[in-house]
């Protein structure tokens, strides 16, 4: 199973997808640590779509949130699914829209 | 070539990380810091116990014993609340409700550990103290099971 895993991992790349590995337990149990995720770029997503951000006072971290509200004025609110280990928009307040740089379009698994 | 082949390839195909995370400050957790307080708490009671009042002393002495006393019971409060406020700390910082659902006793030793912190404070009762100790011992079995470890329970005091 993790050779077919690293196989459509690889095969996402070479179709120019990008992949991410996830750190932390804030989307558990969706998403757990150590899970590869295959990436598509954010041209439509809405609540409900599990996304990558960039966080907004880390630089350089990006954060893996699920989208719970994203209005006509250009900001969505985030949160993680296991709300009382994730640091969300119920901290940092809603992000830009543009600050969201990838929507998972599924999770391999840890490989 | 090979060698060097391959890192090219891993490089190419590394993985970047992405963060599902909380930004508190968690960090490094270790029940020992618990169980270094509680047995101050129980060595600090022991010398309290091995203390002999002078009886027909000099003034001197009867100063030397209160101030002893003094001084071991201070230390012996102040061990107490480290204790206890370590133990608070894995409770409410470390410890998640994952950890709840494989250990539906935690909150109940969690509560009793707390309570003999303060029993300690107010007794000067060595089975208090061991009673604490070994509550701060369950929680060192527990929270070590948790991160899938084997780390002995090793006292400070021989």
């Amino acid at each position: 199973m993790r050779l077919v895993g690293w196989a459509r991992a690889l095969a996402w790349r070479l179709r120019g997808g990008a992949v991410a590995r996830v750190r932390g337990g804030s989307m558990a149990p969706a998403v757990s640590p150590g899970d590869v995720l295959l990436l598509a770029s954010p041209r439509r997503f809405g609540p409900g779509d599990v996304v990558i951000a960039r966080h907004p006072y880390r630089r350089g971290v990006r954060i893996l949130k699920r989208v719970v509200r994203s209005g006509d004025d250009g900001w969505v609110d985030l949160a993680g699914d296991a709300s009382s280990v994730s640091t969300d928009s119920r901290a940092f307040g809603a992000v830009r829209a543009s600050d969201v740089v990838a929507v998972v379009v599924s999770n391999l698994g840890a490989l | 070539m090979f060698a060097k082949g391959t890192l090219g390839f891993r490089r190419r195909f590394s993985i970047p990380e992405v963060e599902a995370h909380c930004d508190g400050p968690c960090g490094v957790y270790d029940p020992a810091s618990a169980r270094i307080a509680a047995e101050a708490v129980l060595s600090l009671t022991r010398k309290l116990k091995e203390l002999d009042h002078p009886e027909r002393g000099s003034k001197e002495a009867h100063d030397g014993f209160l101030n002893t006393a003094a001084r071991y019971i201070a230390v012996k409060e102040e061990q107490a609340e480290i204790a206890k406020r370590e133990i608070l700390v894995l409770w409410t910082d470390y410890f998640g409700r994952e950890h709840l659902e494989e250990h539906p006793g935690l909150h109940d030793l969690v509560w009793r550990a707390a309570k003999l912190c303060s029993a300690c404070k107010h007794e000067v009762s060595v089975a208090r103290c061991e009673d604490l100790l070994a509550a701060v011992k369950e929680i060192h079995e527990i929270f070590w099971r948790t991160k899938n470890r084997d780390v002995p329970w090793i006292l400070a005091a021989g």
